[in-house]
Parts: C-alpha cells; structure tokens; sequence
C-alpha cells in the first residue's frame, strides 16, 4: 500500500566567507563601439554565472547584457578570482565587477561632462547612452564617448578592481566574530509517497521559497534551485559511495553510483523570495549550493510523515526504509501503518 | 580499455550471416545494436578478428502474426516493441519491459535477440517472455531448431547459442497471443536502473470456477538467468483466484529463488520484492483479465 506524506526542511546558509582571504579581481573596459570586454578569473559551471556576471558589468555601464564579452578563467589573461566555490560567485565577483565597471563608467562620465556642459555627478549611464539626469534629451552614446576617452581626452575608459569580504577577525575568548558577509534563507516541502511492501519513495512534489538577494537572473536562479534539489533527492534517496574492506570504491561509475534520472525528478515549484542585501551587487546574494540544503531534510520528514519511520543514515534507501517500516511493525503490531 | 581493429563484414540476411560465421568461426563476433557488444569490445577478453554486421539482414527483422503464433525478428529494437500495434494489442507488459530497459538511446539501438543473447540474469525482457512460452529459433549450418527460453538460457552471459549459430526471432506460441501477462521492475531508481528483481506472470481464467490455468511465474535477476517457479505454477494450476492463493505462490517464489546479496541490495531484501513483484504481477495480471473478458 502506498502512503503519502508532506515534510519541511529549513536552512540558512552563509554567503562570503571572511574567515581567510576571499578575493575576486576583475577588470571592465569599454570599447569606441558602445561594447565592454569583461575580464574575470571565475569559471562558469554550467550554472550560468558568466551570464550573472556580464548582467553585472552590463547594469553598471547602462548597456546591454549581449553588449558585454566575458572573457574569463584565463590564468594567464584574467585577474584573480577565489573560484567558483563556496555559493560566491554572485556576491564577490560581482561586488568586484561591479566596482570595476563603475570605475571604467567615472572615466566617462569625466569625459562626457564637459561635452554635455554638466558636472561629471550629474550624469547617468542608461539604455546604452550616457544623459544627464532627469534630461535624458542631452546624451551622448556610450560608444561614442568612450571613443573619445580614448582618441580626444587620452584616457581609456577601463576600470580594475577588488572585492575581499570585510573580516571581522574571532575573538579566542568568545568566539564571537563575523565569519560570512551576509546569510539567505530558504524552505522546501517535500510531499513523497511511500510503498509500505517495497519502501521505495517516490517524491512527488517539492516546494522550494528561497531567499536570494536580488535575482539578477530569475530564470537561472530557477535552475539553480531545481540543481539543487536533483542533487538533494540523491542524497535523500540514492547517492552513496561505497567501499570495500580495502577502501576501494565499489561503485565508481555511473552505472552503479545511483544518481537521480529526469524520471526520479517530482515537479518543482520554485519561489523567489527577493529581499533586497546593500552589500551585495544591485542587492544579490547567492543561490548555489543552499538550494541542496533543506531538501533531503524536506523529504525525509515526508516519509516519516507517510509512515512514521526515521531513517537516520542517508541516503534512505528502499532497503532501508522497508527495514524501519519492518521494525516500526515489530514493535507496534496493531499499528500495521502508521499515520 | 581501447578497442583493437578488427575486419568487419556485412550479411543482408540470416543465411549469409550463418555462413560467414562457419567461415570464420571462433574469430568471429555478431554485431546487431551493439549496445552490449561494443562495450565489450574495449576489453580484452574481447578481441575478434572479424565483427560480423547483421544490422542490415532484413528477414531478422519486424514483428507480425502468423500461423504459429506472435513471431518477433531478433532484430527488432526496444524501441520497435514499444511502437508496436500488435504487442501493444497483445501484451502491454511487453511495452512496459521494453520501456524499462536503459536509455532512450540504448532502446532505440539494442535489440530483442541482443538482449536474450547476452542472456544477463537482470534482462528486462526475459521475464515476459517466459511466461508466455516463447520460443527462440537458431540457425546454425545444420539448418535451424527451436527452444523454449528455459532451454535457451544456461548461465549468467550463457546460452546454448553455439559460435556458428545465430539467433534469428522469438516466437510467442499461438494458443498464448493475447493471453493475460504483467511485468514489474524494481531498481534502485526510476530510469536506466538494473532490476533489483523483476517479475512476470501469466494465465487464462477459468472463469466457472474463477480459477487459475496454465499460471506461468517467472523471475529475473534472482538468480544465474531468468527462471520459471514451476512449484508456484503447480500450485495455482486450477486452484481458485483468491488472495491466500496468490500470497502462497509468492512464498513459493521466493524459496524458489537463489538471490545474492551485493552492494546494490541484500539477499534478504530482495526475496521481500520477490513476494512483492510475484503478488503484484499475479493481481495485475488477473485485472487485466478481467478487463479482456
């Protein structure tokens, strides 16, 4: 018989570690035909983060995105990043970037001022011009003045710089400190359906609100999520390295090293909680590796939920989970199912 | 882990491939939708000097009705199975084991007889097979003979195909086209998983006395091939169609089988499934019945 269940995971994760140095370099430069080449020593995953990131450079400049060519994860070419580790692409790189645009922007905006008889203060950078304030009708193409950085006023428009999380260093006596920058917040439910003959669990639906600063890129941030939680159903359910008695693993491939397939996927409802960080570029955080965080946790209170079994050794395994059905019925026969 | 040269040759029909394997003889290996095949050739226990291709050989092909019953070439993909109009009329739990095995990318490439062939204890399209009667033809330079799958089947990547045989189509006696079968699988996940178990079961209804005749049991990975549990067969043969009955056919089963235990699941957990699957495929066999009469 199978039995259905709903279950709730919760967890926050830190972004921008500060407890050793955590720095991303990155230099913008724009170009006398309005594009900007966007240097960045991160490396895209698959996770589409250089798209993030020439959205970044992209704002910053008041171009648009397909304007801005990332070069990135040169060793020889592009300026020094930390990597893409820890869910902090986002947040320090594009705090880098970020910096690094607006430098190259304030080399316009000083050549641009005496063109359009403004300050350099009282200038913007939109919709691929750069316009005084509130008098959009005085403009000047991006391309334009950034030619003439170049060929007139003789300084290029280009902007280098860094981002390292401010550290806030442990006290030894406390251990109060500031290790992260900054922190999101998310939740799941699970709702999963248990075979109470075979103990296999299927999950059926999962609903993930995350917390992500601004989402730069929704989409992606979607994807992210569902990542994540394809990574989470595994180690609810599946992923396990196992080992001989001479530590050799026994399942290297992945025939045998059980990862979720599309069909072990249950729909997915993704919710963006958008919650404005000052700290982070136009507000974002990080949205990576939380998105693996509160699911196994989501699922595993849905099973107990369904049949009333803790499996505390993951992943939960059908072997396992008719193993505690079995031992839940040993110890409670009138109780056949629970719930 | 590399593959060595080898010569490959082509036959357009089973009679060219049996007399390029009596030309070549134990050099010689049969190449039909490699999916099994050209993963072992990167190992050294492999190495012919002649791939012989029957991909192209037409009569080894399609799925029809004739006089002797539902004949299926060797030939015939996963894919092919699950398209088909006349398995799907005739035995959806075809469709189902077919749909169980690998990728879509191996379905559309493996073929019916390269899986019998390989003849692993896991094989998705064992079980069904079986419990319907089929019988697997041979071509051989001796001319051609028929087996029933029992007999086909000798051990774990073992059959009583000779090195100059062919396998050349699969033959679901006539007195059985139509009758009720259900096939489940159970894996360590939805999509390209190895059974864990699998199982299928077969009968006709005595519908006067609401009873069991001609059952047919059989179970894949459980043990060195796919076998039929002909105690549990005895046992429902004629007896009436009632919970008790199908409970002690799956007891029966699971003494029956020889599990082992591995990494991907204990013996004991696996007579569990066992029971499960023979119960399961014994219920869902019988709603189908019920639904044909």
């Amino acid at each position: 018989m199978k039995h259905r269940g709903k279950g709730i995971g919760c967890m926050w994760y830190p972004i921008g570690f500060t407890v050793a140095a955590n720095p991303s370099a990155a230099t913008v430069k724009v170009n006398e035909d309005g594009t900007a080449t966007l240097l960045t020593g991160t490396v895209e995953t698959g996770q589409g983060s250089l798209t993030v990131l020439g959205q970044i450079a992209a704002e910053e400049l008041g171009i648009s995105t397909e304007d801005v060519h990332v070069v990135s994860a040169d060793t020889d070419a592009t300026p020094m990043d930390t990597g893409a580790i820890a869910s902090r692409t986002t947040y320090v790189t594009g705090n880098a970037i970020q910096l690094a645009a607006e430098r190259a922007k304030n080399i316009l905006f000083e050549v641009a001022a005496p063109m359009l008889g403004v300050r350099p203060d009282q200038l913007e950078a939109r919709d691929r011009k750069i316009q005084v304030k509130g008098y959009p009708q005085s403009a000047l193409p991006v391309g334009e003045v950034a030619n003439h950085a170049q060929n007139g006023a003789g300084t290029p428009a280009i902007g280098s710089a860094s981002y390292n999380p401010p550290t806030v260093a442990m006290d030894p006596e406390t251990g109060q400190g500031k290790p992260f920058s900054t922190y999101v917040y998310a939740t799941q439910i699970a709702e999963v359906e248990v075979d109470d003959e075979t103990g296999e669990v299927q999950v059926i639906r999962i609903a993930a609100a995350h917390d992500c600063g601004t989402a730069i890129n929704p989409m992606l941030v979607e994807g992210q999520v569902q990542g994540g939680i394809s990574m989470g159903v595994g180690m609810a359910l599946e992923e396990e390295m196992l080992f001989d008695d001479q530590g050799r693993q026994i399942n290297p491939n992945l025939t045998n090293y059980i990862m979720p397939t599309s069909l072990d996927m249950p729909h997915i409802d993704v919710d963006i909680v958008e919650n404005f960080d000052p700290t982070g570029p136009f507000g974002a955080k990080g949205v990576g590796e939380p998105t693996a965080v509160a699911t196994s946790a989501a699922i595993l209170n849905a099973v107990y939920d369904a049949v009333g079994v803790r499996v505390p050794n993951l992943p939960a395994t059908s072997e396992k989970v008719l193993a505690a059905i079995k031992a839940k019925r040993n110890a409670d026969p009138k109780r056949v199912s629970a719930s | 882990m590399v593959m060595r040269a080898f010569d490959l040759v082509s036959a357009e029909t089973a009679d060219q491939a049996v007399a390029l394997l009596a030309e070549h003889g134990s050099e010689a290996m049969i190449l039909a939708g490699g999916t099994d095949m050209l993963v072992d050739l990167k190992h050294d226990k492999h190495r012919p000097a002649v791939v012989v291709d029957i991909s192209r050989a037409g009569d080894l092909k399609g799925i029809e009705i004739t006089d002797e019953g539902l004949r299926i070439g060797a030939l015939v993909t996963h894919t092919e199975i699950m398209k088909s109009p006349i398995v799907q009329e005739n035995f959806p739990a075809m469709v189902h084991a077919a749909h169980t095995i690998g990728a879509v990318q191996t379905r559309n490439l493996g073929t019916l007889g390269g899986n019998l062939v390989t003849c692993v204890p896991s094989m998705d399209s064992g079980p069904t097979l079986m419990a319907l009667d089929a019988e697997v033809a041979v071509a051989g330079p001796d001319g051609r003979r028929r087996m029933t799958l029992d007999e086909f089947f000798v051990g774990p990547r073992k059959t009583t195909l000779k090195e100059n045989e062919l396998l050349v189509d699969i033959l679901i006696p006539k007195k059985n086209v139509g009758k009720p079968v259900d096939f489940l699988k159970f894996g360590l996940r939805k999509g390209q998983a190895l059974a864990l178990v699998n199982a299928a079961s077969s009968f006709w209804v005595d519908w006067d006395k609401n009873a069991f005749v001609e059952p047919r049991i059989s179970l894949g990975a459980v043990a060195p091939t796919v076998i039929r549990v002909p105690e549990a067969e005895a046992y429902l043969d004629g007896r009436e169609i009632t919970p008790d009955a199908t409970a002690e056919a799956a007891r029966l089963a699971v003494e029956a089988a020889k599990p082992i235990s591995d990494f991907r699941a204990s013996a004991e957990y696996r007579r569990d499934l066992i029971a499960v699957l023979t119960r399961r495929t014994l219920e869902n066999a019988y709603d189908l019945a019920k639904a044909k009469r």
